[in-house]
């Protein structure tokens, strides 16, 4: 009896086809969104933590201005605050549990070699700089505390500046041009692809010092990365920066910082907490799509009730009980709501991989992830949304006096 | 026993507090076997006293025993059960599912009883067979022509092998070629053992039966036996 009725389902929705995809597509839509949010949100984790972690577990900054540990740093609202300078990031290079510290200004400049141009982030950073950000120098050296102290007009350069300036010439111990001033080169950075979003080989590394007098005209940092020597420090070490900075700045409460020290632990954990928010708002977004598709559904079977009438009254007459009508029609709308919900997963499926070979063509890692809970709480939408909107068309016609369904015209 | 035994029928329908008698006495016996026209014009009835012979309506009051059932005790599923296994119909307008086949139209009341499927082919065939239409089988309902629509449905009345035969005006939609197709159908049936109802306003249908209760404003007036009975052979015509 079920599968003969899954059949004659399956006849009906195949008679009007058109019909039958049009009654699906909210659902094929809705689902198509559970599958594409679950697996872009997943990925978006998988790259910001990728983005994060690259930079290591035992990373500390330390952003000028005030901001609560949740909140956003000062410079997110566009306020430049001063008081955080290179004298501070070498007295937290001495404190005991961090191995280095560097300053970082930053800048996004035309760098010129002869007749090449190119544009790149410049960074004035401190000596210590490889040894913070775990970078490679393919070919030359790294700038020394000499390089610092001189001002000296040095530059180590990414691989992708060195490719687009260079081509397959050598660059070491060329000059090349930022603002007008000449910088000799004495450092190619290994490959490296980017790190916390910044793409690293598009930068040119220079003397924090040259950076802030020759170039920005600045005395502050844009802020200061330290690296600690073991994870279970972390807290300490950074318990140890506030108070070191409270004292250098002549602050006496903590209402008062005028800069915040983040570990990147933290971020990846408010990280894991926010996407989670997110996957949960965006899932009740989608159901209110699912719940309109339903109701498209309910309407479609209301119709196809009115629309077939005659046939009831004709089942009624040879036999159909009132639940070999419920059934029919019951099964009909689920049968609706599940193949809308697998073209849906196919289509979201598609859809989720596509964005991934995207983005990853963009250089960035982006995980392709389709959970196993995305499809069956797709499928269990489905059934019930097929249960639920069913229910009410199926019942009216299985209602139907036999003797009045075969007269209607 | 016989067959179908009613007793005082009766049959009021209200609407928005208008009360209509549809039916106000019948009362008669049919035994197994036999072949009888319920005929009267339009209002006269003869509807409203198939739907109850048919297990679709219940009458207000009086009695309705089919093979030893009363009908008003039964629940609305049971009924479902008597019109599945017990009753054929056959309707004026053929009332054929569209776009379907032959074999699934005729299979269509099988789907509702207890017959085990492994039978369903074999049935469905020998009904097909019995109406002559065996090389249509495959064909879709809205390919044939009224004549065979109507064999169809006759098929689909007897694949559950009822015991009552109960056709609406069957020959009402056809043309007098068809509609002779259809009642010697009927009459070879009835040769057979097989208990047959026709309701028809047309007295030359009617004569085709073996019994004649002729209905006027809700009463049966008449029960005679049909004297010089119209025989359908091969290819004849009905006088319309």
């Amino acid at each position: 009896m079920i599968i003969a009725t899954i059949k004659l389902s399956l006849n009906n929705l195949r008679k009007q086809k058109m019909r039958s995809f049009l009654t699906m597509l909210g659902i094929i839509i809705g689902i198509t969104a559970v599958i594409l949010i679950t697996s872009v949100i997943a990925g978006a984790e998988s790259l910001i933590t990728n983005q994060f972690s690259s930079l290591g577990p035992t990373l500390v900054g330390v952003l000028p201005g005030a901001s609560d540990d949740d909140g956003p740093p000062a410079a997110v609202m566009g306020i430049v605050i001063t008081t955080l300078t290179d004298d501070d990031t070498a007295a937290i290079a001495k404190l005991p549990h961090i191995i280095a510290a560097s300053s970082y200004v930053s800048a996004i400049e035309a760098i010129n070699f002869e007749s090449q141009k190119t544009t790149a982030t410049v960074y004035g950073v401190s000596p210590d700089f490889p040894a913070i950000s775990d970078t490679k120098i393919t070919n030359g050296n790294f700038f020394t505390d000499d390089d610092k102290n001189g001002m000296s007009n040095v530059a180590v350069i990414g691989s992708q500046v060195r490719e687009e300036l260079f081509g397959e010439t050598d660059a070491l111990n060329q000059d090349i041009k930022i603002k007008q001033e000449k910088f000799h080169i004495i450092g190619i950075l290994a490959e490296q692809g980017t790190v916390g979003f910044v793409n690293m080989d598009n930068t040119v590394m220079i003397p924090i010092s040259t950076a802030q007098k020759k170039l920005l005209g600045i005395d502050h940092v844009g802020f200061v990365r330290a690296r600690v020597d073991d994870e279970a420090n972390i807290p300490g070490a950074v318990e140890e920066i506030k108070y070191l900075l409270r004292d250098r700045h002549n602050i006496r409460t903590e209402a008062e910082d005028d800069f915040s020290v983040r570990a990147v632990q933290d971020a990846l954990t408010a990280l894991g907490t926010i996407t989670r928010a997110l996957q949960f708002f965006l899932i009740a977004i989608v159901s209110i799509s699912l719940l309109v598709g339903g109701i498209g559904i309910m309407n479609i079977m209301l119709a196809a009730v009115t629309e077939r009438i005659k046939e009831i009254g004709l089942r009624k007459a040879v036999g159909a009980q009132r639940n070999h009508i419920v059934n029919q029609f019951l099964i009909e709308t689920i049968i609706i709501s599940f193949t809308g919900a697998i073209i849906g997963i196919i289509i979201g499926i598609a859809l989720a991989y596509l964005t991934s070979i995207i983005v990853n063509q963009l250089g960035y890692q982006w995980d392709f992830v389709i959970t196993l809970f995305s499809i069956l709480l797709s499928c269990f939408f489905a059934f019930l949304i097929g249960l639920l909107f069913g229910l009410y068309p199926a019942r009216k016609a299985a209602r139907l006096d036999p003797i009045e369904a075969l007269r209607y015209e | 026993m016989p067959l179908i035994s009613i007793k005082n029928l009766q049959k009021i329908y209200k609407n928005e507090d208008v009360e209509t008698m549809a039916l106000a006495q019948a009362t008669f016996d049919i035994e197994k076997g036999e072949f009888v026209a319920i005929m009267g014009p339009s209002g006269s009835g003869k509807s409203t006293l198939m739907h109850i012979i048919g297990f679709l309506d219940k009458p207000t009051s009086g009695s309705y025993i089919f093979n030893g059932q009363e009908s008003r005790e039964l629940t609305d599923d049971q009924m479902a059960e008597a019109r599945n296994n017990q009753i054929g119909f056959v309707f004026q307008s053929f009332n054929l599912l569209p776009r379907t086949s032959v074999f699934e139209n005729v299979k269509l009341p099988l789907l509702y009883s207890r017959v085990p499927a492994a039978e369903h082919k074999q049935r469905v065939t020998n009904a097909i067979i019995a109406v002559g239409l065996e090389h249509r089988a495959d064909y879709l309902s809205n390919q044939l022509s009224g004549g065979e629509k109507q064999r169809v449905a006759i098929a689909r009345a007897l694949v559950n092998d009822p015991d009552l035969i109960l056709a609406d005006e069957p020959t009402g939609n056809l043309d007098s070629k068809s509609g002779g197709q259809i009642m010697k159908i009927l009459q070879d049936l009835n040769d057979r053992g097989k208990t047959i109802i026709i309701v028809t306003h047309e007295k030359d249908t009617a004569e085709h039966a073996r019994r004649i209760i002729q209905m006027k404003d809700g009463e049966a007036i008449r029960d005679f036996n049909v004297e010089n009975r119209r025989t359908m052979r091969d290819g004849e015509t009905l006088n319309k």
